[in-house]
């Protein structure tokens, strides 16, 4: 399953006319400051965020048109369609996606091959509050790309459906501490919510955890301190209910343990270790990356565990994840001499194409400047270069980047797959 | 689901406690294509349903890849969906679709309508064709009848001309084959300059359904790869059009088939029913047979009467077991001779008081006929009401109230009216999230918001239907609720209701039914139980009971008039006749009545069906009574 295509209508800066960009395998956004490219990536987020506040709209995300005050609109209506393609269809490898959307799979002709539609539509009206209020819904589109859409041809597409794509987005500003909380919607909580917690992991840790309080205890000042925490509050406490205050020095259950859970860096010039709020912001970005990438690993060593699963075998992971991920990174032009490296490094440990289960998939953006593509294999991507408009990036471009630009330009004129990596090792 | 908690299959155990025979068991495990010969009250629901368990549960139907099931009847449909819900849970029941022969082949060719070869493309915008459209379409192409013909003989003859053969149509250089093309391709597209609109039958739906998975290996590859596992429930009613859809989707296909039936039950012949759909599906699919020999429904002396009817539908010998809930004694049967209808009407409706006096509930009796309820059981209807034992002509009730628009509405009532009716605020709460998008368990405020706005609305709703004082405000309040939900998200929630007046018209229909109750008893949650059927006995034709089970039925006018065509289809009336006896479960009655006004004449008679009467009297089960002496 891949992203072939985002069609946006009214979606930020994008206007009524309908805009349309394709995607391969890995794709590029380059264009100028304020051209689109972030709003393309949420626009795939509206639909394939992960929590409910990716998929929620504002008014601000519906276009203005030019030389219109927002006051003079009472009613706007946006579009966002999602198209995905099906290659192993027809490479007859199976294939976990089309079970889950063959319901709503679409073709244009005869014997051609099918796709799949996910539109959003959303529309904002005026109303008594000052953002008015705005409907949204996700649909299948249930008829071809080049026939009319009647009402008949949208069918709901449900939260769960659609759970089953899951777009990844790391912003420019990267601080991976957010991540590492084990709150809803981080990487982290995905990941230790789904390790398949056995019941002899947790006993033994009750067992250690009584161990420990027990040394606790034969400290002889802890033990003065609990005994007066419980003969007080006796004092001022008769009711049965809450009469035994019993001081506690760790966690006693593996929820609360696995709150704490953190990452720590080591050696350091210090004595102590770091967290990652101490790395510089080189290398926090670099690690957000690298803990990206660590979730998709682990997304497709569990595939591979229950692909090869034998009858009662133990899995490692509870999760399902999702069919098809789809990465999109955002390279702001300031980060330059770190991300170079880091880029590769996304696209390089990929985890292979070993698993048909969990496709990924990347967009690549860059702000204002260039990117490199240095996979094992070239050949199976595309530069696309769309939503450029290169005249005003020549203009602008330092001498150096516009001789890359240009050589990248000319390289995909003859050969759109041609090898991107060799540029790369010109500069 | 989380991975882990699938049950290994050598530990699964039949679901809710049920208990299943070995060959059912057999059947609900089987990795192979199988028909399972399931007669009447073998539980055959209950069986698929549970092999929907099975498979969903130890994961055997390996996730995501899904189950379908196709039934004749979208009540059949829809009963099979929520037992398998019920019995496994929503989440792990997303994987099972069960549909309607109908609706499967509709929805292919109108999600894939351009893979379907331009020269049988249909309009987008076609409507469902009657025969009268049909019979238009021919004539419009030069068909030109015979004088001195049957008009209904002349439109079977075209229609099975239309539809006997696969697409597309050989062309040949004749009159006929011209005519017959012409007629395709008025029907698929109409022609505006004849005034003539886009008009296609199922039957030729299912026919494009066909052609278009044989022409789009892809179509027909991803369609494999989704349903691994396939259930074709009522498989002794599959037509030749039916199965020819069958075998091009699943022939040699990694799918195993699980098939259910009855050549006994084999009432649909008339309908294009394919004789030998069970011996073809064995050769062609390899199929294994297995069959159940368990009647879960009827006393154990019903059971004798049944099987003494299976050498005439050529059923070999079985040894059919009984519910140990039953004694061995249990079971009665009654043959009821009248002088005329009058002397019938009083006779059976006191039988009927006295069963109510001895605690049956109305709606586990059942007044069966052959056909036209009105002509055998209208006078029945009008006594039995006048005594307050209510029962109505099911027919216009029973897909009705399976429609999703109609459940909002009466589940709606009942919150308003019910005493903390759990059911339907689950249903209602379950129906708004979908309508509204909401996801039940990330968006736990919207919910509770929503909760808010219903208990105002039920209270809002309260209040105006206390006020209403006629029909006319009983649909404005009707379309409060769907105001309520919205037209729109309604619509686009249940898309059936997108085309045409069929969503105005339900609201209208519903209006009338409930008002027309409302009146009889004055209270609104009686009117509703009411119209849901709860407390009255339903009447209805042998067709219609498929399926369906009482307490004590009345077989009405048991003559040969009811079997007109008897000579002509003996085997197919043997089998009504075994539907008829085998719907109940303690007690079943049948009438003669010598006088009865019916549309050939007054005078009846039993010789044509006397091998009925013969194995009636013969059995030494069934009591004789002659009224018309009396």
């Amino acid at each position: 399953m891949r992203l072939s295509k985002l069609k946006v209508r009214n979606f930020r800066c994008f206007g009524p006319e309908e805009t349309t960009i394709e995607f391969d395998k890995l794709t590029a956004f380059i264009g100028c400051n304020s051209s689109g490219k972030t709003a393309f990536i949420h626009a795939l987020l509206k639909i394939f965020g992960e929590t409910a506040f990716d998929h929620s709209l504002q008014r601000s995300d519906f276009h203005v048109p030019k030389g219109k005050a927002p006051e003079e609109i009472s009613e706007n209506n946006l579009h966002i369609e999602a198209v995905f393609t099906f290659p192993e269809l027809e490479k007859g490898d199976n294939s976990y996606s089309i079970p889950i959307f063959f319901k709503s799979f679409v073709v244009d002709d005869v014997g051609l091959p099918l796709y799949l539609r996910i539109r959003l539509e959303a529309s904002w009206k005026k109303s008594s509050s000052p953002d008015g209020s705005i409907e949204s819904k996700v649909y299948y589109i249930t008829a071809s790309e080049e026939e009319d859409i009647r009402d008949e041809d949208k069918k709901p597409a449900s939260r769960h459906d659609l759970s089953h794509i899951k777009t990844i987005y790391v912003p420019a500003i990267r601080n991976p501490a957010e991540q590492l909380r084990n709150v809803s919607g981080t990487i982290l909580s995905r990941v230790l919510n789904g390790i398949n917690w056995s019941d002899d992991t947790k006993e033994s840790l009750k067992d250690k955890i009584r161990e420990v309080d027990a040394v606790f205890d034969q400290e002889t000042g802890v033990d003065m301190l609990k005994k007066a925490v419980k003969n007080q509050w006796k004092n001022y406490h008769s009711d049965y209910r809450y009469t035994d205050a019993t001081m506690k020095f760790n966690s006693t259950d593996l929820d609360t343990i696995l709150k704490k859970v953190e990452v720590k860096f080591s050696p350091t010039e210090t004595t102590r270790d770091y967290n990652v709020e101490e790395l510089g912001d080189g290398l926090r970005s670099l690690f957000y990356l690298s803990l990206v990438n660590s979730l998709l690993d682990i997304e497709n060593s569990i595939m591979k565990e229950s692909e090869e699963k034998k009858e009662g075998d133990r899995l490692s992971f509870n999760i399902t994840p999702p069919v098809l991920t789809i990465v999109a990174v955002e390279e702001p032009e300031n980060h330059i001499s770190p991300q170079l490296n880091d880029i590769k490094a996304t696209l390089k440990s990929e985890g292979g194409d070993g698993s048909t289960y969990s496709e990924k998939q990347k967009a690549l953006m860059v702000w204002y400047n260039y990117f490199f593509l240095n996979r094992g294999k070239p050949s199976t991507h595309r530069l696309a270069l769309s939503l450029i408009n290169m005249d005003e990036i020549n203009k602008s471009l330092p001498k150096p980047l516009k001789r890359i630009v240009n050589a990248i330009e000319d390289a995909l004129k003859d050969d759109p797959y041609s090898a991107v990596g060799e540029i790369n090792e010109d500069k | 689901m989380k991975i882990n908690d699938y049950i290994k299959p050598n530990l699964w155990k039949p679901v809710d406690g049920l208990k299943l025979e070995d060959a059912a068991l057999h059947a609900v495990k089987s990795k192979e294509n199988t028909l399972v010969i399931a007669g009447p009250g073998a539980g055959k629901t209950e069986l698929l349903a549970q092999r929907a368990c099975f498979l969903l549960q130890t994961n055997t139907c390996c996730n995501p890849k899904r189950i379908l099931a196709v039934s004749f009847k979208k009540d059949a449909a829809r009963n099979l969906f929520e037992r398998v819900e019920k019995r496994c849970g929503k989440e792990l029941a997303q994987r099972f679709e069960s549909m309607t022969y109908d609706a499967f082949a509709k929805e292919l060719i109108d999600r894939f309508n351009r893979a379907i070869p331009q020269a049988y493309r249909p309009h987008r915008d076609y409507d469902i064709a009657n025969i009268n459209d049909i019979r238009c379409a021919f004539e419009l192409a030069g068909f030109k009848p015979e004088p001195g013909q049957r008009n209904n003989i002349i439109n079977d003859r075209l229609n099975n001309a239309l539809i006997r053969n696969k697409l597309p149509i050989v062309e040949k250089d004749s009159l006929a084959n011209n005519i017959l093309r012409n007629t395709w391709q008025l029907l698929l597209n109409g022609n505006s300059s004849l005034d003539f609109k886009a008009v296609i039958s199922f039957q030729m739906i299912s026919r494009l359904a066909e052609y278009l998975i044989r022409e789009n290996p892809l179509i027909k590859k991803s369609m494999q790869m989704t349903y691994s596992y396939v259930f074709l429930d009522e498989f002794q009613d599959t037509t030749d059009i039916q199965y020819d859809l069958i075998k091009t989707c699943f022939l040699n296909a990694e799918v195993v088939i699980t098939a259910v039936g009855d050549s006994k039950q084999r009432i649909m012949l008339w309908a294009r029913a394919m004789e030998s759909i069970f011996v073809d599906y064995k050769s062609d699919f390899n199929a294994k047979e297995l069959k159940l020999v368990m009647n879960h429904r009827s006393a154990p002396r019903l059971v004798e009467l049944q099987k003494l009817l299976y050498s005439s539908l050529n059923e070999s010998d079985l040894t059919i077991q009984t519910s140990p809930k039953w004694k061995p004694e249990d079971g009665s049967a009654y043959l009821h001779i009248f002088k005329d209808h009058i002397q019938e009407t009083d006779v059976i409706s006191t039988e009927i008081q006295n069963l109510v006096n001895l605690g049956v509930k109305l709606s586990d009796i059942c007044i069966l006929v052959k056909q036209l309820p009105d002509t055998y059981a209208g006078d029945l209807i009008i006594k039995l009401n006048s005594l307050g034992l209510k029962s109505r002509n099911e027919c216009i009730y029973q897909d009705f109230l399976k429609e999703e628009s109609i459940k909002i509405y009466i589940n709606i009532f009942y919150l308003a009216y019910a005493n903390r009716n759990a059911d339907a605020w689950v249903y209602i709460m379950d129906t708004l999230s979908l309508i509204r998008d909401f996801d039940s368990e990330t968006e736990i405020d919207k919910i509770y918001l929503l909760q808010k706005e219903l208990e105002r609305f039920l209270t809002e709703f309260k209040k105006q239907i206390s006020s209403v004082n006629s029909k006319d405000e009983l649909r404005t309040a009707i379309c409060g609720i769907v105001n309520f939900f919205g037209v729109d998200a309604i619509k686009s929630t249940f898309p059936q209701y997108k085309r045409g007046s069929y969503f105005d018209d339900l609201i209208e229909d519903m209006a009338q039914y409930l008002w027309k109750e409302y009146e009889e008893v004055n209270e609104w949650l009686k009117a509703v139980e009411n119209l849901e059927g709860l407390n009255s006995i339903p009447v209805m034709t042998i067709h219609k009971s498929k399926g369906l089970e009482y307490d004590t039925v009345f077989f009405i006018g048991l003559e040969d008039a009811a079997f007109w065509n008897f000579r002509n289809q003996p085997d197919e009336d043997r089998c009504a006749f075994f539907v008829a006896l085998s719907r109940a479960k303690r007690r079943v009655d049948f009438t003669f009545s010598r006088i009865r006004p019916t549309r050939f004449n007054e005078r009846q008679s039993n010789l044509g069906i006397k091998e009925f009467y013969e194995l009636l009297r013969n059995s030494n089960i069934v009591q004789e009574i002659d009224y018309s002496s009396r």
